[in-house]
């Protein structure tokens, strides 16, 4: 390609190539009517990206939505669902975060007892611990009764860790005086049936479980009348499914009920030693076997 | 200090506008190009660096053409057009380094360059009487343009880049030699009859009017008497032809 110098200037030259496209080039030296070969074209100067620079604001203002909306779905959106049987029977929703979004009475009772109480802006610690303070307060709560948690969330993790926290707020401040038990109440599955349960004095002021605390006179009586009352029910349920375990759980359960009143968790420790001592003495049996 | 920024950054507004202030600016600073030259010239560069100070020029040049008010201090920024285009530069010449440059001395002739001792094929003497002829010719053709009011630099600023545009100029082009009247009439008044030529070329009359010095460029090297321009140009319209029909 050949190119016809047009114009020199001190910087540059306009030149003229064979398709009849006119450039401005590095001038070296050139002179107007000589042919160069090679040329050196200029650059077209470059507009300042005012685009982006526009953009940028919006792109912030997208950040910070997406950053709300995270917030958003963090703090006001339910997670999960605890349910709190006394005998009232409410249910709240909880968001990621731990604050309660949401508050329903689910029996006559549980209405009563939400009923003009303001969840709003509370944690799910406070409202849980207000809510069986109201529930003392109007008389559905009295020593030796139960409050039943169950926590349902898609995360099965931060469902069980949940009702870890709520047993562990409530054992800690009503433990010796009521009994906390995870898992739904009635007659639902019986899936985790762990019972917490705590040998109360009996004070029978309350009219709400008047007919236990006058029938017996006993601590433990009492205690094992009102555990076998509760599992009456169940047990018909535990049985049908016919799962290796459940029903095996529930016998201990029962007949540790008997002989101590302490936890499930002594009861099984007891159980497990005895399976130990058991293994333990075959084992030494086998060994003089051997040795003799 | 401020003031001399603010009356440099107002001459690099006029002489973005005007190719004539655009000169002078640089003659201006010639100084400053120089230095900024001999800061980044390699040193392995034996010689006076012509073309290196060549290329910092033009890219004092861009950088008056791209300069804005928002992209800071101008000589800072036409300090770092010169040395990006120099590295670019320094970048492009060393896939030439395993080679022999022809403005070395000889060895045994201390005066003479090896690209004496190569023989000139060329007819000097005919080059020149071309040359000359050419530069003339170009003269003439740019009075003209200058009395439409036109410079070459204008010129090439709205030549079309792409080649879809460039082909579009090209087609008005060929619809006015066919029709020697619009010439005529183009030489005579000094404008374009862009109605016309963009009914009969079927070129979109905002195309034309974006290149529209370059289209009077082009239709008035194709009027009468520039033999030479005309000629340079060959190649573009016979292969027109040849790729049209």
């Amino acid at each position: 390609m050949s190119y016809l110098v047009m114009e020199v200037h001190p910087a540059y030259a306009v030149v003229l190539d064979q398709e009849g496209r006119f450039y401005k080039v590095v001038n070296f030296h050139y002179q107007v009517g000589q042919r160069v070969e090679q040329v050196m074209p200029l650059r077209q100067p470059q507009p300042l990206r005012r685009p982006l620079r526009r953009l940028a604001p919006l792109a912030a203002a997208a950040c910070i939505c997406l950053v709300l909306l995270g917030g958003y779905r963090f703090h006001y959106l339910t997670y999960g669902v605890l349910r709190i049987q006394i005998n009232p029977d409410v249910e709240l929703s909880i968001s990621r975060s731990e604050r309660v979004v949401g508050l329903e009475g689910i029996n006559e009772d549980g209405r009563q007892l939400v009923d003009g109480y303001d969840y709003r802006g509370k944690s799910r610690d406070t409202a849980v611990e207000e809510l069986v303070e109201r529930a003392i307060a109007l008389g559905y709560l009295s020593d030796g009764d139960t409050i039943s948690i169950s926590v349902s969330s898609q995360d099965d993790d931060w469902q069980q860790q949940e009702e870890q926290l709520v047993r562990q707020q409530l054992q800690d401040r009503y433990g010796d005086t009521v009994v906390i038990s995870i898992g739904p109440r009635p007659a639902a599955p019986p899936s985790e049936q762990s019972q917490v349960v705590i040998p109360v004095v009996p004070s029978g002021t309350e009219d709400q479980n008047q007919n236990d605390d006058g029938n017996d006179d006993d601590d433990e009586d009492d205690q094992d009348d009102g555990r076998d009352n509760e599992q009456v029910p169940e047990d018909p349920s535990v049985l049908v499914p016919g799962t290796v375990s459940e029903p095996g759980r529930q016998e201990t359960n029962t007949q540790t009920d008997d002989r101590d009143d302490d936890d499930d968790r002594d009861d099984d420790g007891h159980d497990d030693d005895d399976d130990q001592d058991d293994w333990n003495s075959n084992d030494g049996h086998d060994d003089d076997g051997e040795d003799d | 200090m401020v003031r001399t920024q603010h009356e440099i950054v107002s001459q690099v507004y006029q002489a973005k506008a005007d190719p004539e202030a655009a000169d002078g600016l640089i003659r201006q600073y010639m100084g400053f190009i120089r230095s900024e030259v001999l800061k980044s010239a390699a040193p392995t560069h034996g010689g006076p660096p012509e073309d290196e100070l060549s290329i910092a020029m033009a890219a004092f040049y861009e950088a008056i053409l791209g300069y804005e008010r928002g992209r800071g201090a101008f000589l800072s920024y036409a300090a770092r057009a010169i040395r990006n285009r120099l590295v670019d530069h320094y970048r492009r010449e060393s896939r030439h380094s395993g080679q022999l440059s022809l403005n070395v001395p000889r060895e045994e002739e201390g005066s003479e360059e090896l690209l004496d001792s190569i023989p000139d094929s060329r007819d000097e003497i005919e080059a020149r009487d071309l040359q000359e002829a050419s530069r003339k010719e170009i003269a003439e053709f740019g009075r003209q343009l200058a009395a439409m009011g036109i410079s070459f630099s204008d010129v090439a600023e709205s030549c079309p880049r792409q080649s879809r545009t460039l082909a579009a100029c090209h087609r008005v082009l060929a619809h006015a030699r066919a029709n020697p009247h619009l010439l005529e009439r183009f030489v005579r008044s000094g404008r374009l009859p862009v109605s016309e030529l963009a009914l009969g070329s079927g070129t979109d009359r905002k195309t034309m009017e974006r290149h529209r010095n370059y289209l009077a460029a082009i239709l008035l090297a194709f009027t009468n008497g520039y033999e030479i321009i005309r000629e340079h140009l060959r190649q573009m319209t016979s292969g027109e032809k040849g790729g049209r029909m």
